[in-house]
């Protein structure tokens, strides 16, 4: 079978397909390598990281919704040494980009987290600015236009690597936020981090998970992705492809030129699809 | 490399009103220990995620689940023909502890929850371990006469008048039991309140537990983070550190 030309170059960072994993769908990767060869990701992006360990929020973690998913984790990560020392060696082996997903309860956080980064061997810095389940940073960083202008400013300055930052969905208009995010020197945005959401028990009447709030995903917030006003590529289709196995979904856009990317993407996803069929026998759910 | 893939179903057998059994195929080379579990979907795409199910028993061929229809998810699988085709993923997580050194070790399970006993007490049996079972049951008894093939001895238990050996619950009899016999382990399944009385009991005359544990689950390897439980050592994964843990590990308050 002759091999198709499906790499992409999302503003610098060069993948040789455009199948990436969302940010704690995905673990370590080690995760998913008993059941599919890590190789075929155009890039993987990490668990969400922070300087220490973090333990995360107390069970229980997840609620289903129709079609969607309510998920109160709070970054339960082994902090950005081991991430260093054991995940980046084990990634390696693999050909396939690094992605490293930060987070900070505080700007110097993740000012540290950027310029430790800046020494390893990631292929790309994954600002979240979005995370609705922890109480420190997270979504605070990144609803206020100001607050993001200084982040990503900072942030740029900490680090030469390739910068994406990670929006969410929580804002009157993220078409503003994305500008900011390009003129503070980012090489591409992702969308969507998860949608803020809340479900009940009836019977305890109170919320399911203790932080009350949840970050809703899944096919259930998909239109929300697509109505984002900047350009979106390719989610749905992709989430198809990647679902079976968990709730995995690659969103990433280049901020810059994202025309000509755009449709390339979206004229050859049918063919990612249709190779991953073939290569993930995991995949096939309706089509 | 572990299972991911279609299987056919071979059989859906309703053993009570809102409880069945489903047998499926069994690819090759998988390894399955009991008290582990499957990560299963039906082809259609809703609903979304995986739904984690105990293995029961199984053989060369077949893999056999005992379900429990609590909504939809289960309720499609109770749905499925023979011929059809589901997900599979697995075996997956840590199963029971199959110690050498056991002479004697008793299962206590409760409801649905009796099923993936039923693996235990045939790998212990082959083992040459004497085993003997406390089933306990809300209404109708099921499985019994597989239960007595495999297990030294069965006891059975209904909240119901008529359907069982005693009138109770399991753990009504269970430190009579303990007391006056030398068990080495007690293995359970079944409601969190059930589990909670057992590892009480257990613990309290020394005898070790082990349990599994359930949490709602979304990967069911460990990538997710989702499915954690309060331990002694700190949280841990069900689907990856479990489901299988030692009385004395987990903290079981509601
Ligand atoms: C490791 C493991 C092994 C299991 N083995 C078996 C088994 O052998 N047989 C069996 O019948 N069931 C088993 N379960 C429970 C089973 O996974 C759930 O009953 C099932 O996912 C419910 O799906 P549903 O769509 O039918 O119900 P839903 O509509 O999703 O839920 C219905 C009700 O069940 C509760 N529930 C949902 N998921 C879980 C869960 N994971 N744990 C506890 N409560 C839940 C919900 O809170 C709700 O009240 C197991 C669970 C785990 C974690
Ligand atoms: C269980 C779970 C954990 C997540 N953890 C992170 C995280 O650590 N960092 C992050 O940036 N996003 C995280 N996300 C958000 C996803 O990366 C993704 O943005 C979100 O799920 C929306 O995409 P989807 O609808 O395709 O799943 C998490 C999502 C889920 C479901
Ligand atoms: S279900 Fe995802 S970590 Fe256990």
């Amino acid at each position: 079978m002759n091999k198709i030309d499906m790499s992409v170059d999302l503003n610098g960072l060069k993948l040789k397909n455009p199948v990436t994993v969302a940010s704690g769908t995905f673990g370590f990767g080690e995760e998913y390598a008993e059941f599919i060869d890590l190789n075929q990701i155009g890039a993987i992006s990490v668990k969400g990281l922070t300087l220490k360990p973090k333990e995360g929020n107390p069970p229980p973690r997840l609620y289903e919704t129709p079609m969607g998913l309510l998920n109160s984790i709070g970054l339960q990560n082994p902090g950005v040494e081991v991430f260093i020392k054991k995940y980046i060696p084990y990634l390696r082996q693999f050909d396939t980009k690094i992605i490293a997903n930060i987070n900070g309860a505080n700007l110097e956080e993740y000012m540290e987290m950027a310029r430790i980064l800046d020494k390893e061997d990631v292929d790309s810095i994954e600002l979240n600015i979005s995370c609705p389940n922890v109480k420190d940073g997270g979504l605070a960083f990144g609803t206020n236009p100001a607050v993001v202008r200084n982040i990503v400013t900072e942030i740029r300055n900490c680090t030469t690597k390739h910068l994406i930052v990670k929006l969410s969905p929580n804002v009157t208009d993220i078409k503003e936020i994305a500008l900011i995010v390009e003129e503070c020197g980012a090489d591409a945005i992702s969308l969507i981090n998860t949608v803020a959401g809340m479900a009940i028990d009836i019977e305890k009447q109170k919320a399911v998970v203790e932080r009350k709030v949840a970050g809703l995903s899944g096919p259930a917030v998909k239109p929300i992705a697509r109505e984002s006003k900047v350009e979106i590529v390719a989610t749905g289709i992709l989430l198809l492809c990647a679902k079976a196995l968990a709730v995995v979904r690659p969103i990433l856009i280049p901020v810059k030129e994202p025309g000509p990317f755009e449709t390339a993407i979206k004229s050859i996803s049918s063919i990612v699809i249709f190779k991953l069929l073939n290569k993930f026998f995991i995949i096939g759910i309706n089509f | 490399m572990k299972f991911y893939g279609k299987v056919k179903v071979k059989k859906v057998e309703f053993m009570t009103e809102d409880a069945f059994k489903m047998v499926v195929d069994r690819p090759n080379d998988m390894v399955i220990e009991p008290g582990q579990f499957f990560m299963i979907k039906n082809v259609e795409l809703h609903p979304l995620l995986n739904r984690p199910i105990s293995v029961s028993s199984y053989n060369e061929t077949e893999i056999e689940f005992g379900i429990k229809i609590v909504g939809t998810g289960t309720e499609n699988f109770s749905k499925l023909r023979v011929d059809d085709e589901i997900f599979l993923m697995g075996a997956l997580g840590n199963g029971f502890d199959l110690k050498k050194e056991y002479k004697k070790v008793l299962l206590v399970g409760g409801g649905i929850g009796v099923e993936p006993l039923k693996g235990a007490a045939m790998e212990l049996n082959k083992m040459g371990i004497f085993t003997k079972m406390f089933l306990g049951f809300n209404n109708e008894c099921f499985d019994i006469d597989i239960f007595k093939k495999i297990a030294n001895e069965v006891i059975t238990f209904s909240e119901a008048e008529n359907k069982a050996d005693f009138i109770g619950y399991p753990t009504d009899i269970l430190n009579d039991e303990l007391s006056k016999s030398d068990y080495d382990a007690v293995f359970t399944c079944g409601p969190k309140i059930l589990m909670k009385k057992v590892n009480e009991i257990s613990k309290a005359n020394n005898v070790e537990t082990q349990l599994l544990l359930e949490e709602r689950m979304a990967c069911g390897i460990g990538a997710c983070l989702g499915c954690t439980c309060e331990t002694v050592n700190g949280y841990k994964k069900v689907c990856e550190d479990g489901p299988m843990f030692y009385g004395n590990e987990v903290n079981l308050n509601e």
